[in-house]
């Protein structure tokens, strides 16, 4: 019953985030140079086309109203529509969103599962040569241009070693290799994970590290030493479970920069996901596809961040839901 | 008074101190020669006696070392030396600006919050909360989309979309000086509260923000290479992120024309974390902060 309440508590304390969200949306369409509805239009300049987006969005109206009409519109999901695929925008997201979650969240599972073994590791020798050799790869990882990355891998396992396919979902011969249709995407989707996980691994790397060095210096850990634990027990059942919280939290408070890492992977690979399509919405000028692709990222971050309050406060029993 | 005068008389000692710990950190040193090498090369951009970036002349993708363009040239036969050094004035540029935007935003609100304390810090930390939950890259996409593709804009809207973590770290800097010996002595004698944190609590505590700064800046250059990658930057200026979406389709043959822009890209982004390493260690040796955790964590 605590969590339900709690849960409702949190998502109230997120309504204002969406509507920030909404508003700053809207006042950039009004603030655009040209007639908002022109705006959403894009390159449908049809004239009964646009006296209909003015009637749905309630264009001919005063702003106030306009602002409600448009943020009712958005709670129902209507993003406009996109004049490329002449199907609401919504419709064409959706269709998107499974290979770009894919792509996503194997690649964060990595990133996050190698970061946080490494930087437990590395958190017993702070300061070793191994430690700062470590630090310098972090550092890398972290300053390295994902789309770039995701080139060079190319250029290796594509152009000159040719042991990998560097484009698409699936192989479009119609044939998918010795392991079937789940084998053949596998393949297609080693280049994209290696390069989005790359650029992450570093930052939980050094996070754990440095939480997991905390840790081992808590009171609890000496009392756990005191009774004679191995520090094998030691590193991973105390001070790396204690470390975990902040790890949780950078994972789901990074959603934004991670789903930005995302659209320039799939852009490299050609990764058929929602990246690929802004790419083609900017270079189409499909002004209501961009929009829309800005609203459902934003929302998703939103969600992220709810979840990752919720897991953290089941991951730490000091948390309550107050 | 005895703390500003003694302030007064030690800041020199101070920043030699502070820059002899910073010199001693190896890897920020590294990081700090790199910089300085970057930095003078975009200053002196104009004044090296190199082709035009933008000119087509010369063989068409020209291997590197070849006469006249020892980085080879590009697809359109532009000289790939000419086009990183001023590729590299816009990186910092971009960089420069838009983190002075993020940290003067971060800095003013941030110290407020902490300082006051009570409603006001409970609304300005909202707002914060808000504006770090802002997809940042999504939002600059969409302006750029909507409002053209101009260099300034798009410096303008990273500053303006990442200030949040310079404002937590300001705030919770804020609220730990806020109550200190000297601060409240200050405050004794008749000191004003924006006199307190022009004076005491902003440069005392503004340590861990500059640090943050230059990860910042480092966050900003890959942003707006990313923008351009995506065909969305400024065309009327060098991007090395442009450059490397060009050579995406000259890998087989012509590697070096998305190779070199992401090394020099790569270089200059780690020598900013690098001196932002170096920077936490020498502003507090003891304290062994991790600026990209605490990035991460704001």
């Amino acid at each position: 019953m605590r969590i339900g309440r709690y849960l409702v508590r949190r998502l109230l304390q997120l309504l204002p985030v969406l509507l920030v969200i909404a508003t700053i949306q809207f006042a950039l369409i009004q603030l655009a140079p040209g007639d908002a509805a022109l705006v959403i239009a894009g390159e449908n300049q049809d004239p009964g086309y646009i006296a209909a987006l003015r009637d749905r969005f309630g264009l001919d109206q005063p702003m106030p109203i306009q602002y409600v009409t448009y943020l009712a519109n958005l709670a129902r999901g209507d993003l406009g529509d996109s004049f490329t695929y002449g199907r609401p925008v919504i419709e064409v997201i959706w269709d998107r969103l499974g290979p770009t979650l894919l792509l996503l969240g194997i690649s964060m599972v990595v990133a996050a599962v190698l970061g946080t073994a490494l930087g437990t590791l590395l958190s017993r020798r702070v300061g070793g040569w191994l430690d700062v050799s470590a630090s310098i790869v972090a550092i890398g990882s972290y300053s390295i241009p994902v789309f770039w990355l995701g080139l060079v891998l190319i250029l290796i396992f594509g152009v000159w070693l040719r042991v990998l396919p560097t484009s698409g979902f699936m192989s479009v011969t119609g044939t998918h290799g010795p392991f079937g249709i789940v084998g053949d995407v596998a393949a297609h989707l080693v280049l994209p994970v290696a390069t989005l996980a790359s650029v992450y691994v570093g930052q939980y790397m050094r996070l754990a590290r440095s939480s997991v060095r905390d840790a081992l210096r808590e009171d609890f850990v000496s009392a756990a030493r005191a009774m004679g634990f191995s520090e094998r027990t030691i590193l991973f059942r105390y001070a790396l479970r204690n470390a975990l919280l902040p790890i949780v939290t950078v994972f789901g408070l990074h959603m934004g920069l991670v789903l930005a890492g995302a659209v320039l992977t799939e852009t490299v690979f050609s990764w058929p996901g929602i990246g690929t399509l802004l790419y083609q919405a900017i270079l189409a000028r499909d002004v209501p596809l961009v929009t829309g692709a800005y609203f459902v990222v934003a929302v998703t971050v939103v969600l992220a961040a709810l979840i990752t309050d919720l897991v953290y406060a089941m991951l730490d029993p000091r948390v309550e839901y107050r | 008074m005895s703390t500003l005068a003694r302030r007064r008389t030690t800041g020199l000692a101070e920043s030699r101190e502070f820059f002899a710990l910073l010199v001693s950190h190896v890897p920020a040193l590294v990081g700090l020669v790199l910089l300085a090498a970057v930095a003078v090369i975009a200053a002196t951009a104009p004044l090296l006696s190199l082709s035009d970036p933008a000119a087509f002349s010369g063989e068409v993708l020209a291997a590197p070392g070849a006469a006249g363009a020892p980085l080879g040239t590009d697809h359109l036969g532009r000289d790939m030396l000419s086009r990183i050094v001023w590729g590299a004035r816009t990186a910092l540029l971009v960089a420069v600006v838009s983190a002075g935007i993020a940290v003067v935003v971060g800095v003013v609100l941030g110290s407020i919050a902490g300082f006051f304390g009570g409603v006001v810090d409970d609304v300005l930390s909202r707002v914060f909360d808000v504006f770090l939950l802002l997809p940042a890259f999504f939002l600059l996409i969409l302006v750029v989309a909507l409002f053209g593709q101009s260099l300034l804009l798009i410096t303008v809207v990273i500053g303006l979309t990442t200030w949040p973590s310079s404002a937590r770290i300001m705030r919770s800097q804020a609220l730990s000086y806020r109550s200190r010996v000297f601060v409240e002595a200050a405050r004794a004698a008749g000191a004003g509260p924006f006199y307190l944190l022009a004076r005491h609590v902003v440069p005392n505590g503004i340590a861990p923000v500059i640090t943050n700064a230059t990860i910042l800046m480092g966050q900003a250059i890959l942003t707006e290479a990313g923008l351009s990658f995506l065909g969305l930057g400024d065309p009327n200026v060098v991007s090395w992120g442009r450059m490397i979406f060009d050579g995406r389709t000259y890998l087989d043959g012509g590697a070096w024309v998305s190779l070199v822009p992401g090394i020099a890209m790569l270089l200059t982004v780690v020598s900013l974390n690098l001196v932002g390493d170096g920077v936490s260690y020498a502003f507090a040796p003891q304290a062994r902060r991790d600026p990209i955790v605490e990035e991460a964590a704001a």
